[in-house]
């Protein structure tokens, strides 16, 4: 090895570094937001044997909510229902699982599988509408429907048996330092509080305001808004005893001013997600509850057809369109599980007190996933239109792979925080995560504008690109049973 | 210097990269010679209690990895301020195991003889010159029965582009690190581990090394770089 002689001086000012203060408070990993994501990576760490002995401290900017109480839960009946759900796919079943949080949910029973997916557009005529529903039956079980807080409140409590998790509430991170090299350690500091804490890792699992994502040097962060509000509420409809998966199915209608669906909870019982402007968002908000189901009802059914005939946006449209299509339809352009049926969307009866609310939607990206001693996961590292129900599964899919990756790595003796497999999980989880993120906001520009234009857009689009809306359906189909089952295509 | 040795973006990045696959030759080559404990098979303690001494550790890359594994580690160079820089380094490590002393092998092997359970000398061979002397010194450290790991470049036409010109020209490896006429193949390794050495070669493994990516993987081929594990008789 060549040597120089100015070493000296340099390492001279580095033993200063290493002398670090003792009034900081020592964790081997940091995780900021002990949301849903958060809460799996500390379990899923935590249960690694590669990582056991290592410890973990989980910063909470909310109070401690120690309202979970399972049994409680079981024997209350529907009214109980939270408005916050998730549709979670296979992988986050298998992830859930393998940290014994999902066995603590189906022993209770406190999730619904949906056996049967239909779609169908607004605008009726040819080329949709509810004479065209198109349906997707799932035989090896799509998707389950659960509440954020059953998961959260599963994850807490395998997280509370855990010797090497430490949790700390009302701990809102309000300052983090990352080193510029790994010789030295990450520190955060909480608002109000005197300590700070330094780790040889921290992961921000922070949400999408992510304080830990501005921190990381050279970040850049791609985002937009919506410009539409997700209006949320648990419904109760009509149940339809002639039908064979009778609160089992997950209904989603691509209304003119975005998607509205209907998620199972039983067989009575659904969560609303209805995409819509800002301004009709308002306007539902202000409705009282028999005003809001006579609402909801209309947007389910029919629509009378557009006759603006504006078709500006379409070629914009056809090559998003065909440029998806060729990511997710060619693999496998024989499927015939789906079938279009004649049937009805289903009818809502009434909507539970207080369960209405509306949260704003909108797209972001983090270029950067890591840094020296920092990874990002969940919303913190990427925000998607719920349109298909992926976001959370998202932020599980980067749990996996982010302990998948510390695991190989910490086994062959490296540091925690070691950044070669920080890169290795950066590549992995981005590889997975960019297509199906452009593929859903593909689809929301197409069918979610708030631009009363593109329904009419969409019809040339059709006939353009030689498609009937049954094959460009199949997209969703492709997004929402393989990738969204999160099991390679 | 310091930064430049252990930053892992610098140039020897290389050597960080490497860690991941020259560890696990390492444990398992360990575990199929039955001196792991069971308990300890795939996880952090893979290494408990095995004496391994790092012979030219360097900055101490693979020597801090291998005191995570919880090994008593013992690395040796010598060069000082290598030594200097692997010993502020090591503060960094919590409770392990791991000493450095900078002196060349002739001079551990007066008061080290039989003593350790595995060498490992790593992307050093190629810089030494009396690879004999130099073996069997490694050999007199090693307990009978105890393993002997190399890894090292061929010495190809491969390995003369990979090295010299690649290598040195778009600054992935300092210039004048190597000189190529040093490099040994792996029959000539093999031949003094086992005629002069009194070793058994347990496997020899190709490898590659992409320094685009900074990424190392195993191949059916020793053309460019290879890992040896010999274990000396009982
Ligand atoms: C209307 C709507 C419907 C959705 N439906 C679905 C669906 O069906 N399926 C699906 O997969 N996804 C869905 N999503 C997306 C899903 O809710 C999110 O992807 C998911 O909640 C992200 O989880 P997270 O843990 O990463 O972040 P969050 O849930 O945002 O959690 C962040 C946590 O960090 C804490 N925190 C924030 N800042 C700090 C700080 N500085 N210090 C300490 N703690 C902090 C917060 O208190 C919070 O607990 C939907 C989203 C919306 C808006
Ligand atoms: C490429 S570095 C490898 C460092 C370390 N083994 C690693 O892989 O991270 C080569 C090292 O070999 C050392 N070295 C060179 N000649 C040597 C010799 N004759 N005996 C012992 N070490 C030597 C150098 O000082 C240098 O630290």
């Amino acid at each position: 090895m060549l040597l120089n002689s100015s070493t000296k001086r340099l390492y001279l000012s580095l033993c200063n570094v290493a002398n670090y203060s003792s009034s900081k408070k020592y964790y081997d990993i940091i995780i900021t937001g002990g949301g849903m994501v958060g809460c799996a990576m500390a379990c899923k760490l935590a249960k690694e044997p590669a990582l056991r002995g290592m410890s973990i401290l989980l910063l909470e900017g909310g109070p401690n909510r120690n309202q979970y109480d399972f049994n409680a839960k079981k024997n209350t009946f529907d009214n109980s229902y939270s408005n916050r759900v998730s549709a979670v796919n296979k992988s986050t079943i298998q992830l859930l699982q393998s940290v014994g949080a999902w066995q603590i949910i189906s022993d209770l029973g406190l999730c619904n599988v949906v056996k049967e997916m239909r779609i169908w557009n607004s605008g009726g005529g040819r080329s949709g509408g509810v004479n065209n529903m198109l349906t997707f039956n799932n035989d090896d079980d799509l998707a389950y429907i659960v509440e954020n807080d059953i998961i959260l409140g599963a994850l807490y409590k395998q997280i509370n048996e855990e010797k090497s998790i430490t949790v700390n509430y009302n701990s809102r991170v309000n300052q983090c330092n990352l080193p510029d090299s790994h010789k030295d350690l990450a520190t955060v500091k909480v608002a109000n509080g005197e300590t700070s804490f330094e780790t040889s890792l921290l992961i921000g699992s922070d949400g999408y305001g992510s304080k830990v994502r501005s921190a990381i040097n050279g970040q850049q962060y791609i985002s937009w808004e919506y410009g539409q509000r997700a209006v949320v509420a648990t419904l109760h409809i009509q149940s339809d005893e002639d039908d064979i998966y009778k609160g089992h199915v997950a209904w989603q209608k691509f209304a003119q001013l975005g998607p509205l669906a209907v998620l199972p909870l039983d067989n009575k019982t659904c969560s609303l997600v209805w995409t819509t402007s800002y301004e009709e968002a308002n306007r539902l908000a202000e409705l009282n509850d028999n005003e809001f189901i006579d609402a909801l009802n209309d947007g389910l059914s029919e629509e009378k057809e557009s006759n603006n005939s504006s078709l500006l946006l379409a070629d914009d449209a056809a090559r998003i369109v065909s440029k998806v299509l060729n990511k997710y339809c060619q693999l496998n352009n024989n499927d015939n599980q789906n079938r279009k049926i004649k049937s009805t969307p289903p009818v809502v009866i009434g909507v539970i007190k207080d369960s209405r609310a509306s949260f704003p939607l909108g797209f972001g990206h983090a270029c950067q996933y890591v840094g020296q001693r920092v990874a990002l996961v969940g919303d913190a590292a990427h925000r998607i239109h719920p349109l298909a129900g992926q976001g959370v599964n998202l932020g599980f899919n980067d749990v996996i792979e982010l302990s998948d990756q510390l695991n190989h790595s910490v086994l062959a003796g490296a540091d925690i925080g070691d950044l070669n497999a920080l890169l290795n999980y950066e590549t992995a989880a981005q590889r997975h995560n960019i297509p199906i993120m452009l593929g859903v906001d593909a689809i929301q520009k197409i069918y979610g504008s708030s631009n009363n234009f593109v329904p009419p857009a969409i019809t040339t689009l059709i006939r353009n690109v030689g498609l009937s809306f049954c094959q460009s359906a199949s997209i969703i189909k492709k997004l929402l049973s393989d990738k969204a089952s999160g099991l390679p295509v | 210097m310091k930064d430049y040795w252990w930053n892992s973006n610098g140039p020897l990045n290389a050597l960080h990269s490497f860690n991941p696959l020259r560890v696990s030759f390492i444990i398992n080559g360990l575990t199929n010679m039955k001196k792991i404990k069971t308990k300890n098979i795939g996880t952090r303690q893979s290494l408990e209690n095995i004496k391994i001494l790092d012979v030219g550790c360097g900055g101490g890359v693979l020597t801090e990895a291998l005191a995570r594994l919880d090994s008593h580690v013992t690395g040796i160079d010598p060069s000082k301020e290598l030594i200097t820089i692997a010993n502020d380094h090591a503060k960094f490590l919590r409770n392990k195991n791991i000493k450095y002393l900078n002196e060349s092998i002739e001079e551990h092997v007066t008061s080290n003889t039989e003593s350790y359970d595995a060498i490992v000398t790593s992307e050093v061979l190629e810089h030494v010159s009396n690879k004999y002397g130099f073996l069997t010194n490694c050999v007199d450290c090693l307990k009978p029965g105890g393993s002997l790991f190399i890894t090292t470049p061929n010495r190809t036409i491969f390995s003369w582009l990979s090295v010299k010109v690649i290598g040195e020209t778009f600054d992935f490896i300092p210039k004048g690190t190597h000189e190529w006429e040093k490099f040994i193949c792996p029959h000539e390794l093999q031949s003094i581990l086992e005629i002069n050495c009194k070793c058994d070669t347990i496997s020899i493994n190709g490898l590659s090394y992409n320094p685009f990516t900074n990424r190392w993987s195993w191949t059916d081929s020793t053309d460019v770089s290879y890992a040896i594990h010999a274990v000396k008789n009982t």
